[in-house]
């Protein structure tokens, strides 16, 4: 146990791999967020180094020679590494981290520790390893939240779904919190279309309106901006998303907007069916000074409809949509800048290639019917899907159809390579 | 143990031995040369024979990266690093002369290879030149009836090149499980 600490005590990352690094973020703001905390490299006392990486590397060249009383924690494929430092073997596990952890905080300095009562996480209780980290995150923060933050005309439109709405809100607030703009991960992503599909009781198709949400205001706005050849600006409660006309003959993804919001305000905006009451729309005939907005609000239209799409989907369709017609990628969504949706690179290849229908894509992929649709909305959204009629032949290879099988050849090991650092 | 590759390439500048360094396991070995031709205006350094990084996978295997040279007169190059790879990922950049002439001229050169295989394409530095967009790259290849994926990227960025990578998987087999 401890016998005494400054907390929270500041954490660095470097060399960490992304997926590694949300999960580790998600750590230090969640289960050890009372005894550690993420801070730039300047302000740590402990540093978490990835040395297989070669930022991880350098940067530890640098720690050593210019912070040599800092404390590290070395992650490896490779084992311990020479000196005094703590190595721990990759895939990390949690335990090992808070063990290693607790004995770095046991020998602090204690001029800088001074433990809190609530600081009670042990080894024991957090019996997880790394991979959990996020669940059990987010139901921490889940069971957490009150009742009163479903969104409310969300709730007013599915029937019976208070409760299970509870979840997909609160398991989005831990990751954008604290944190300037970026993108939920993928596996967040889809706590939040699981938690919404037990509530549409998926998978039972059940269809949205697309022009009752941010997402169908969105494109009106394009089409207003365009015609005026003027940015224009839709308030709503929580911030406001302006439009800026495209260059004369640039089709959709020429647009570029600016997003005065939240990035959690964003999302529960996108995923409530929108009061006419509460929100204004204006035409803005002056100068914009775009310079004035924040880095984090640059973005493309597309970039916008693919995220305002995905929530208001939820794993729900389109109205109209045709669950059982065949369907195909016109092209490849630019998903390094589009929030990465579950199963989205395998359903876009799938999509490319060959004519399928919806449940047959979940069939041959062996991915969640909601992760099929929530893709489908936010492609639909960007016209990207060329529609084929129920009746045309399937063109999906036979082999897919083996659903579910091991990554065991070469392309297997590379992705799984790819997705472990 | 079987020894696999994955080949980067495109023209001058495009990225390729950065994209490398981004995801190598051990920092990319590098053949540069002081420039001495027209590339001396476009950058100090270049690449004249190959770059090569590596990722060693969970059993041990390696996966080997090759970067190509960019200037045309090392084709010679290309087929000897090409044989026996998975795949192709094409680097453009963005902010150059005419990088849609840069695209038709790397598909062309690569037909071969990519037609045993597959092609991701990256686009570079469109924060420095935002025309054309992603869009115009899509349209271009329509016209060369190839439909592949064409990502924004930064090639500094171990996430983006990763995304390309994964894309590049998944475009030569769907099935295969996250």
């Amino acid at each position: 146990m401890l016998a005494s600490a400054s907390y929270p005590v500041g954490v660095s990352l470097a060399g960490i791999a992304p997926q590694m690094e949300n999960i580790l973020r998600f750590f230090f703001t969640g289960p050890y967020k009372s005894k550690c905390e993420i801070v730039p490299h300047h302000l740590a006392r402990i540093s978490i180094v990835d040395v297989d990486d070669h930022r991880g590397r350098q940067f530890l060249d640098s720690c050593q020679r210019e912070h040599p009383e800092r404390s590290l924690i070395l992650l490896s494929f490779n084992g311990a590494a020479p000196g005094n430092d703590i190595t721990l073997p990759k895939p990390l596990r949690q335990d090992a981290l808070i063990e290693a952890l607790e004995q770095i905080l046991e020998r602090l300095p204690a001029a800088v520790v001074s433990a809190p009562e609530q600081a009670a996480v042990t080894v024991a209780e957090m019996g997880l390893d790394a991979e959990k980290v996020v669940e059990k995150a987010v139901d921490k923060v889940a069971k957490q939240a009150p009742v009163t933050e479903a969104p409310a005309a969300l709730s007013a439109e599915a029937e019976n779904t208070a409760t299970a709405l509870i979840t997909p809100r609160a398991a989005m607030a831990a990751a954008v919190e604290g944190a300037g703009y970026h993108y939920p991960d993928e596996r967040l992503i889809a706590d939040y279309i699981a938690a919404a599909a037990s509530s549409h009781h998926l998978p039972v198709e059940k269809f949205y309106d697309p022009g009752r949400y941010l997402q169908g205001y969105l494109s009106q706005l394009a089409h207003e901006a365009d015609l005026h050849q003027h940015p224009v600006r839709l308030s709503l409660p929580g911030g406001d998303v302006m439009v800026l006309p495209a260059p004369v003959g640039a089709q959709l993804a020429g647009h570029r907007t600016l997003v005065n919001m939240r990035p959690e305000v964003l999302r529960d905006i996108s995923s409530r069916v929108l009061d006419g009451e509460q929100l204004s729309v204006a035409l803005i005939q002056g100068a914009v000074d775009e310079a004035s907005y924040g880095q984090t609000a640059h973005r493309t239209l597309d970039e916008l409809l693919w995220e305002t799409a995905t929530w208001a989907s939820a794993g729900r369709l389109p109205r109209g949509s045709q669950p059982n017609g065949r369907v195909q990628l016109r092209r490849w969504p630019n998903l390094t800048r589009f929030m990465l949706l579950p199963d989205s690179l395998r359903i876009a290849a799938l999509w490319l290639d060959h004519a399928i229908s919806l449940a047959g894509t979940r069939r041959m992929l062996g991915v969640p019917v909601e992760h099929v649709y929530a893709f489908y909305s936010a492609a639909d959204a960007l016209g990207l899907v060329v529609h084929h009629a129920v009746n045309a032949p399937v063109t999906a290879p036979p082999e897919l159809l083996a659903a579910g099988r091991q990554n065991s050849g070469i392309l297997g090991r590379i992705l799984n390579r790819l997705r472990s650092n | 143990m079987d020894n696999h590759k994955i080949i980067f390439s495109g023209p001058v500048g495009a990225g390729k031995t950065t994209a490398i360094a981004a995801i190598s396991d051990v920092p990319p070995i590098r053949t540069d040369e002081l420039a001495s031709d027209s590339t001396v205006h476009r950058k100090a350094n270049t690449t004249v024979a190959m770059d090569y990084g590596v990722m060693v996978l969970d059993n041990g295997e390696k996966l080997h990266l090759y970067g190509t040279p960019g200037q045309q007169r090392f084709d010679f190059m290309w087929d000897i690093l090409t044989t026996g790879g998975i795949g192709l990922v094409l680097l453009v950049n963005n902010a150059a002369k005419d990088p849609m002439n840069d695209l038709r001229f790397f598909l062309n050169a690569f037909a071969e290879f990519i037609g045993k295989t597959r092609v991701v394409i990256g686009v570079t530095c469109m924060d420095k030149q935002t025309s054309p967009l992603i869009s115009d790259y899509h349209q271009q290849l329509e016209t060369l009836q190839v439909r592949v994926p064409v990502f924004q990227i930064d090639a500094r960025e171990r996430r983006d090149i990763a995304l390309l990578l994964e894309s590049l998987l998944y475009s030569l087999d769907p099935g295969l499980v996250n």
